[in-house]
């Protein structure tokens, strides 16, 4: 196996551009060389043949990437890119003759080198190298298109992961204000109940912290972290507030978000006053089904009181937020009211660990 | 004389000349003498004809030196402005006790090329390569051009036309060949 270092060591060696370049030239003269050899003792001039060779083939190739490619092909201007690479190919040619009835002369003085080939068999050279340059230029953009929507597709799992965690960290605040009140009040008074309660606390202050960094948790975990909640909350809540906490259903060992039914139970706790048949009530009924989980919450409300039908408060927003990127077609959340309860229901998709 | 062309030539499997660039006109046909040697030679060049009797371009070449003679094809051709002769030497040749032997020979039917230069009064110069500036040439790789070492000799195996590309270019340097052999024409 090649560890992600090695494996990063030869991505950048792959990714490097003099590399590429210089291997690519490598190969080409070392494959002419084999064409161009003459004489099994005359490697030398047949090397300064092939060198001599591809300065045309090198003004082709770089003129086609650097100038034809990016100025007339990616405009889509690909009559023109067909006639102007026509006229290079042709223009390649001719300097390819002139390189070796002039330009040898002046570059290797005392040497007598031809060229050997025919005007028709060096447009073949060049039309070769057009199209092969062409074709590396256009799999080496399709490879480069391909490796940046890879990079936006992992900025966006960044961000969408960031964002969770920043709506999830947005829930912490309340719930610790809440509970250390509820605590600091029995402490007040040396309730017997103070320790329980911090040991209570300190689990769910675990259980947020902690456990919950991970993108799921266990269902059973997250409806123990609820009841802790409720118990505490009762330190407070006065006492004829009824609660209730139901659970139907088989738990083993499905997976769920973490923290996604507490911002609807503080809603409860927060906006849960006696109605006006006298019940003062939080019932909580959660129905684990095959794939997906059904979270009830209804409380008692006062109807008089104006109160708009959707929830709202920073919590249950963003619930909402969190619930749209994670299950974004996947997930129920609905509001209704009574002259007497205020009813949500929440269902998410349950995962089930093989 | 008769060395320096021996030893001075360009030894090639194929022809230097082709349809495009043999001299189709009878410009060389007659009896030429060269009088500059110890020992007086006679070049005498006769036109081949088809059956139809047109010229084919090539001649019959009959060098005659002490008393013996020895036969050649020979080709007058034209790269640009200059003149080359073409002689074919069909192989080894036997030659007799007290006999030099013959202007050419070759252990293998090859070409061997020489610039022409026409002067006045129906004069012919006929230019050697220097030989061994060419052998230099080729031991220190300056030249390329297909060939075969064979017995220390360059045996040229480059085709028609990639000869011509190269004594075009080879020729431009004068170093490239030897003193002129004169030879002056006496009977058409």
């Amino acid at each position: 196996m090649i560890s992600g270092r090695t494996q990063q060591i030869l991505h950048q060696i792959v990714q490097n551009r003099l590399l590429q370049h210089s291997s690519f030239w490598a190969l080409s003269l070392y494959v002419l060389f084999k064409i161009f050899n003459l004489n099994e003792d005359q490697s030398w001039t047949d090397w300064i043949y092939t060198l001599l060779f591809h300065i045309s083939l090198i003004s082709l190739v770089y003129i086609n990437t650097i100038v034809l490619i990016p100025y007339l092909l990616r405009r889509n201007w690909y009559l023109l890119f067909i006639l102007s690479s026509g006229g290079l190919i042709a223009g390649a040619a001719i300097f390819n003759q002139l390189t070796f009835t002039t330009l040898a002369d002046w570059i290797f003085p005392g040497y007598y080198f031809i060229s050997y080939y025919e005007y028709k068999d060096i447009l073949q050279f060049m039309a070769a190298y057009w199209a092969i340059s062409t074709s590396l230029k256009l799999s080496k953009s399709w490879f480069s298109i391909n490796e940046k929507e890879k990079q936006i597709r992992r900025l966006e799992q960044q961000k969408t992961s960031a964002e969770l965690q920043a709506l999830k960290a947005q829930l912490n605040p309340h719930f610790l204000f809440n509970s250390l009140n509820n605590i600091y009040s029995l402490t007040l008074y040396e309730d017997k109940q103070a320790p329980d309660a911090l040991l209570q606390l300190s689990q769910c202050l675990r259980y947020v912290l902690y456990d919950c960094k991970a993108p799921d948790i266990e269902l059973q975990k997250e409806l123990t972290f609820l009841q802790y909640f409720m118990d505490l909350q009762a330190l407070r809540s006065e006492t004829n507030l009824e609660t209730k906490l139901t659970i139907q259903g088989t738990i083993l060992d499905q997976l769920v978000s973490p923290l996604l039914f507490l911002p609807l139970l503080e809603n409860a706790y927060k906006h849960a006053q006696p109605n006006l048949n006298g019940a003062f009530f939080i019932k909580v009924d959660c129905q684990i089904l095959e794939n997906k989980v059904v979270f009830k919450i209804q409380n008692s409300i006062p109807e008089l009181l104006p109160k708009p039908k959707e929830a709202s408060g920073v919590g249950i927003e963003n619930l909402q937020k969190r619930l749209n990127l994670l299950y974004p077609k996947d997930h129920v959340l609905q509001f209704d009211k009574t002259a007497t309860t205020f009813k949500v229901n929440l269902e998410v998709p349950l995962i089930n660990p093989q | 004389m008769l060395t320096l062309l021996m030893s001075s030539c360009i030894i090639s499997l194929h022809p230097l000349y082709d349809t495009k660039t043999m001299v189709k006109e009878i410009k060389i046909n007659g009896r030429w003498l060269d009088q500059n040697g110890e020992s007086p030679s006679e070049w005498v060049f006769k036109a081949k004809h088809k059956n139809d009797g047109s010229f084919t371009g090539k001649y019959q070449l009959d060098h005659t030196t002490e008393g013996y003679t020895y036969e050649y094809e020979a080709v007058l051709l034209k790269l640009g402005q200059t003149y080359y002769l073409d002689i074919l030497v069909d192989g080894p040749v036997e030659v007799e006790s007290g006999n030099d032997g013959p202007i050419l020979a070759s252990f293998i039917p090859s070409h061997n090329f020489y610039k022409i230069e026409f002067g006045p009064a129906n004069q012919m110069k006929i230019y050697p390569f220097d030989g061994d500036r060419l052998d230099k040439l080729v031991r220190q790789r300056k030249i390329r051009i297909k060939h075969e070492m064979v017995d220390g000799t360059m045996v040229v195996t480059a085709n028609t036309e990639d000869l011509q590309k190269f004594l075009v270019k080879y020729a431009q340097d004068k170093e490239a060949f030897d003193e002129p052999l004169f030879i002056q024409k006496t009977v058409d």
